[in-house]
C-alpha cells in the first residue's frame, strides 16, 4: 500500500483540546472535519474565455452525538478560538453532565488511491484556457450545423483532516479534475444539444485518456445525430444500454435505495433483503472508492474510514448496504467507508463513491445481436429516484431504435421510467466491457462527486417515455 | 471582519479599472427530529466574499469563505489574475448607481427570538400529530423546524454601497404510509417571515394528505389527457420557462423564446410576474447580486411575452438598462434570474378545475427535470409524474410511474384554466390544468 502524506490542517494539540470542549457535556462522541479546498473553474462559450473563478473553502464542522441526536455546528475559520467556540456551541445544544475527557489521537495511515502526475499549479491559465478552445475547434470543424460550443474545466484541490473522540485522525489530500464540452447542433429550427465528459480524481493527465479534441469532436457527433433524430416511441420496450456513464440507471434505481440511512428509516425497497435475491444470476453491484484516479476514488471517507470495495449484489443476492458512521453504529455492522459531504457546512452521511455493475460475460454486440426489437441507449444524462417507491425517471440523451437485432434510426427526446427493484430483475444480459463516467450525485441538499459505472446491459422490459405517440398506437 | 472600501482601493493598487465585492453572512438553526427524539441540531454561521474585477477590460472572478483580510486580498489578487485569461469585452462594466433604493422589510425579530426549546417541541408535536392521522401512516421520516437569516452588502467601485438583511422560518414533515406492502412518502412545508406565521398542522395535514391520496398508485394506460399540475409542482415548470426567459440565454441562442418578445407565448390565462417587494417568496430583496434596485415587473402578460430579464453584462449587449435580475451564489459567476416570481391566480378553485376535467391527471410530484429531462433550446421535456386520475370531475385513483412529455411551448400555449389556490413555495403558484399532454404508462 502506498501512503499518502496530507498535511494535518490544525494542529494536533488544537484538535484534542477542541474534542475535549466538545465532549464537555457528557456527549457519547465527537468530531472535527477540517477541509481546506480550492476549486478553479474556466468556462468557455462563443469561442471566448468568459468566466475564471478560483475559490477557497476552509473551515471546519463539528458533530457532537449523544444517544440518538447529533449536534453540528461549522466555522468558517481554523483559528484555535474560533473552533473551540464552534465545539462548545455543538456541546451546549446537548444537555448532559459535565464530563472530563483525555482524547489521545493516532494518526492514521491513508492509502495513496489516486496518485497524481500533472498538478493543477504546473500548468499555466493560459495553457489551460487553449485546451478549451481546442475542443471548441474540433467541435465546430465536425459538422456545419454545430452552431454553439461551451467547453469547461474544473480542477479541486481538496485537503481534508478528520479526528474523533474514539482516537482516530487522519488527512487525505485529493486531487479531481474534470472537463466537459457541450455542442448544440441546428436545423430547420430544431436545436439539439450534445455533451462529453471526463472527469478522475487526476490531474491535467485526464487529457492524455482524451484529448479536448476527442471531446470536442464526441459533443458534436451526439448533437448531430440527435438533430437528425426522429422523436422517441413511448411504451414498454426492451432497453440495451452501452458501457459507462448508463451506470447512473443502477445508481438512481437501486444505489439511493442502499444507502443505511434509507434501509434504517425503512423507508427503503431493500430493507430486510440482506440474503435474498433481488436480480438475475449476471447482476453483481459493486461501490469501490480504491479504484485508483476514478471520479469517486478517495483514501479516506470524511468521518476518518477507509474507503473500501463493498459488495452490495453478488450474482443476484443482496450482500450489504452502504454505511456512514451513525448507521453503522445503529445496525451494528461494520464501518463501510461511504460517509461523505459536499463540505464542512454539512454532516456526513451515506453515500456512493464509484458504484457499478460488475462485467460478466459475452460482448455487447451479441446481447444487441440477440435483441428482436427494442431501444440502444447510448447516452444518458441524469436520473432521480423516489427512495420509498424505488421509482425513477430518467433522460436518454442518444439513442437507436434495435430492429432484428441491428442498431437502426437515432430517435431523441426518450426517457426512462420504472421502479428500481422492478428494473433491476429485468436486466437479463451483462457484457463484460466495464467503463465509468463522473457524476455529481445530489442528495439532501449535498452535491458530492461520484462515479457510474457498467458493462453493456440489456433490460428486458422498462417504460420509454417519448413524444410519439402515434408510434406507440401503432405497436397496440 | 474586513474593510470592503480599503479592499477596493486594494484591487485598484493591484490594476483592476472596476471592482465589486458581495459580501454574504448567514445564520442558520435547524432540528430534526425522529421518533420522539431530537435526531439532528445544526447552528451554523456561515461567511463568504465574492469579488468581481474588470482588468483589462477582462472580468475576473474569484471567492472565498476566509473574509479576514489576508484572505480577501488573496481573493481580490487571484480574481485579478483570472481577469488576464479571460477574453475582453468593452461591454464588461459594473453598476453606476442612479436614484433611490426601494426599502422591504423582510426580517422579523419573533424568528430570531424564538427558543430553542419551543421550536424542537414544534418539531416533535408535528411528528405525533402526522402518526396519530391515520392508521396507514407507518413512519414519519422527519419533522423539522428551522429559522435562517441573511445578510448581503455589494460594493463597488462606482459607488454601490447596499445592505439587505432578511429572516425567515421553515417548518417540513415527510411521512411514510403503507398499506399491502407498498410505500409512499409524502411531504409538507412553508416558508414563513414570521414565526407566528408557521402552521405546523396545515403542513402535517398536507404531508399526510398527499401520501394516502397517492398511496398504491399505478401506471395508466400511454394516452393524451388534461393534466393539473398542483402547485407544490407547477413551481417546477415556471423555473424551466424563467431559464430561457433571461437576456443570455437569448443571446447564446439557448432560448426557445428568442425573438418572441410582444408575441403570444401562452394562453391569455398566463400573466407571469416578477415582484421582488413580496415577502412571501423566498426571493424578496431590494436590490440584485450587482447591486442594482429592483422593481416589480409582468415578464408575460395575459400570454403576451414582455421582456427578457437581464444582468447589466447580458442587458449592455442588447443595449439595454439591467431588469435588476443579476443572481449569484458565493461560488458562482454572475448570471440572471428571476427574483421571486409568481403566476396571477385565477378565479375558479381547484375543485372547480378537477370537476371540469372529463379525463385528465393531477400531478401532485414530479422528478428528472433538473437532471436532463428538459432541453431548454427545443422546448421539449419529459418528467416522471405521480398524482390521481380524474375521470369525469372526480379522483379514480393513484397513479405512478408515468411520464408526462411535451414540449413547453405548446404547454403554455395549451392551459385552459389556472386555479385560485396560489401558494408561495419558492415562487408562487397555483394550480394550472393543460388541456392535453402526451402521459406514457403501460
Amino acid at each position: 500500500m502506498r501512503v499518502g502524506h496530507a498535511q494535518c490542517l490544525v494542529p494536533e494539540e488544537v484538535l484534542r483540546k477542541v474534542l475535549k470542549a466538545a465532549m464537555m457535556t457528557g456527549a457519547d462522541f465527537a468530531e472535527v472535519f477540517v477541509e481546506d479546498t480550492s476549486t478553479e473553474t474556466i468556462t468557455m462559450e462563443d469561442g471566448k474565455i468568459e468566466n475564471v473563478n478560483s475559490g477557497r473553502d476552509k473551515g471546519a464542522g463539528i458533530r457532537v452525538v449523544k444517544g440518538e441526536t447529533s449536534s453540528y455546528c461549522f466555522t468558517d475559520s481554523l483559528e484555535e478560538r474560533d473552533l473551540l467556540e464552534a465545539a462548545r456551541t455543538a456541546a451546549g445544544a446537548l444537555m448532559g453532565a459535565r464530563g472530563d475527557y483525555t482524547i489521545d489521537l493516532t494518526r492514521r495511515d491513508v492509502p495513496l488511491i489516486s496518485p497524481v502526475s500533472k498538478y493543477p499549479w504546473e500548468t499555466t491559465k493560459t495553457q489551460k484556457a487553449e485546451f478549451l478552445h481546442r475542443a471548441d475547434r474540433a467541435a465546430r470543424a465536425y459538422d456545419p450545423l454545430i452552431s454553439q460550443v461551451t467547453a469547461g474545466l474544473l480542477e479541486i484541490v481538496r485537503n481534508t483532516t478528520i479526528a474523533n473522540s474514539e482516537g482516530v485522525l487522519a488527512a487525505d489530500s485529493v486531487i479531481r479534475s474534470r472537463f466537459t464540452v457541450s455542442a448544440l447542433a441546428t436545423k430547420n429550427g430544431i436545436l439539439q444539444t450534445g455533451t462529453a465528459t471526463i472527469g478522475k480524481t487526476m490531474g491535467l493527465e485526464i487529457l492524455d485518456i482524451k484529448s479536448p479534441e476527442d471531446l470536442g469532436r464526441e459533443a458534436a457527433r451526439q448533437a448531430i445525430v440527435n438533430v437528425h433524430a426522429a422523436p422517441a416511441p413511448s411504451g414498454p420496450m426492451t432497453v440495451v444500454m452501452t458501457n459507462g456513464w448508463g451506470g447512473v440507471l443502477f445508481h438512481e434505481a437501486c444505489g439511493h435505495s442502499l444507502e443505511a440511512d434509507s434501509i434504517l428509516r425503512g423507508s427503503s425497497v431493500f430493507a430486510g433483503k440482506i440474503g435474498q435475491r433481488v436480480a438475475r444470476e449476471c447482476v453483481t453491484a459493486i461501490d469501490d472508492p480504491t479504484i485508483p484516479n476514478e471520479w469517486g476514488s478517495y483514501g479516506v471517507d470524511d468521518e476518518g474510514n477507509p474507503g473500501q470495495r463493498t459488495v452490495l449484489i453478488e450474482n443476484g443476492i443482496l450482500r450489504s448496504y452502504m454505511y456512514d458512521r451513525k448507521s453503522a453504529v445503529k445496525d451494528k455492522h461494520r464501518f463501510t467507508g461511504n460517509g461523505r459531504r459536499m463540505s464542512y457546512r454539512y454532516i456526513a452521511i451515506p453515500r456512493m463513491t464509484n458504484t457499478f455493475i460488475a462485467p460478466y460475460s459475452g460482448k455487447e454486440e451479441d446481447i444487441i445481436a440477440d435483441t428482436q426489437e427494442g431501444l440502444y441507449a447510448k447516452g444518458l444524462r441524469g436520473g432521480q429516484v423516489n427512495p420509498a417507491t424505488g421509482d425513477f425517471v430518467f433522460t436518454v440523451s442518444e439513442a437507436y431504435l434495435i430492429r432484428n437485432g441491428k442498431i437502426g434510426d437515432p430517435v431523441r427526446g426518450a426517457t426512462l421510467i420504472g421502479n428500481g427493484l422492478t428494473t433491476l430483475g429485468e436486466i437479463d444480459a451483462v457484457a463484460d466491457n466495464l467503463d465509468f463516467g463522473p457524476g455529481n450525485c445530489g442528495k439532501s441538499g449535498q452535491s458530492v462527486p461520484a462515479a457510474c459505472g457498467q458493462p453493456a446491459l440489456r433490460i428486458r422490459r422498462i417504460t420509454v417515455g417519448g413524444t410519439d405517440r402515434r408510434s406507440a398506437e401503432r405497436r397496440g | 471582519m474586513v474593510d470592503l472600501k480599503s479592499l477596493l482601493d486594494y484591487a485598484s493598487s493591484l490594476g483592476a479599472q472596476e471592482t465589486e465585492l458581495y459580501l454574504e453572512e448567514t445564520k442558520g438553526w435547524s432540528c430534526r427530529v425522529y421518533q420522539g427524539e431530537v435526531e439532528n441540531l445544526q447552528a451554523s454561521q456561515g461567511k463568504g466574499l465574492a469579488v468581481r474585477v474588470i482588468a483589462g477590460k477582462a472580468l475576473g472572478i474569484a471567492y472565498t469563505s476566509d473574509i479576514s483580510d489576508d484572505g480577501a486580498r488573496e481573493a481580490i489578487s487571484r480574481a485579478i489574475e483570472n481577469a488576464k485569461i479571460s477574453a475582453p469585452d468593452e461591454l464588461r462594466s459594473f453598476y453606476a448607481p442612479e436614484g433611490e433604493y426601494p426599502t422591504l422589510q423582510a426580517w422579523s425579530q419573533d424568528i430570531e427570538d424564538a427558543p430553542a426549546e419551543t421550536k424542537i417541541r414544534m418539531a416533535l408535536d408535528m411528528e405525533a400529530m402526522a402518526k396519530g392521522k391515520d392508521s396507514r401512516i407507518q413512519k414519519v421520516l422527519a419533522a423539522s423546524v428551522g429559522t435562517n437569516s441573511r445578510s448581503v452588502t455589494v460594493v463597488n467601485s462606482k459607488g454601490v454601497d447596499v445592505s439587505f438583511r432578511s429572516n425567515y422560518a421553515t417548518i417540513s414533515c415527510q411521512v411514510l404510509a403503507r398499506e399491502n406492502g407498498v410505500m409512499q412518502p409524502g411531504s409538507g412545508m412553508q416558508f414563513s417571515r414570521t414565526f407566528a406565521g408557521l402552521e405546523p398542522e396545515r403542513v402535517v395535514g398536507e404531508a399526510v394528505e398527499k401520501a394516502l391520496n397517492l398511496l398504491g398508485g399505478k401506471p395508466v394506460e400511454s394516452q393524451d389527457a388534461a393534466v393539473i399540475f398542483a402547485p407544490e409542482v407547477s413551481s417546477v415548470i415556471w423555473q424551466m420557462l424563467a431559464g430561457v426567459l433571461t437576456g443570455e440565454a437569448v443571446q447564446k441562442k439557448r432560448s426557445m423564446f428568442a425573438g418572441k418578445i410582444g408575441q403570444r407565448v401562452a394562453s391569455e390565462l398566463v400573466s407571469l410576474i416578477d415582484d421582488p417587494f413580496d415577502v412571501r417568496g423566498t426571493g424578496a430583496s431590494p436590490f440584485d447580486a450587482e447591486g442594482v434596485p429592483r422593481k416589480r415587473m409582468a415578464l408575460i402578460e395575459k400570454g403576451v411575452l414582455k421582456t427578457y430579464i437581464y444582468d447589466c453584462y447580458s442587458a449592455a449587449k442588447d443595449g439595454v438598462k439591467s431588469t435588476g435580475h443579476a443572481y449569484r451564489r458565493i461560488s458562482t459567476a454572475v448570471q440572471a434570474a428571476p427574483c421571486n416570481l409568481y403566476l396571477e391566480p385565477g378565479t375558479q378553485s381547484l375543485e372547480e378545475v378537477v370537476a371540469s376535467t372529463k379525463n385528465g391527471l393531477l400531478v401532485m410530484d414530479v422528478s428528472g427535470i433538473s437532471t436532463g429531462g428538459f432541453n431548454p433550446v427545443s422546448g421539449d421535456f419529459s418528467v416522471g409524474a405521480a398524482g390521481r386520475w380524474i375521470s369525469d370531475g372526480r379522483f379514480v385513483g393513484p397513479v405512478r410511474e408515468v411520464t408526462i412529455a411535451g414540449n413547453l411551448k405548446d404547454m403554455l400555449m395549451g392551459i385552459d384554466a389556472v386555479a385560485s389556490d396560489l401558494k408561495w413555495l419558492g415562487m408562487g403558484t397555483p394550480s394550472f390544468r393543460v388541456a392535453k399532454m402526451a402521459i406514457s404508462g403501460k
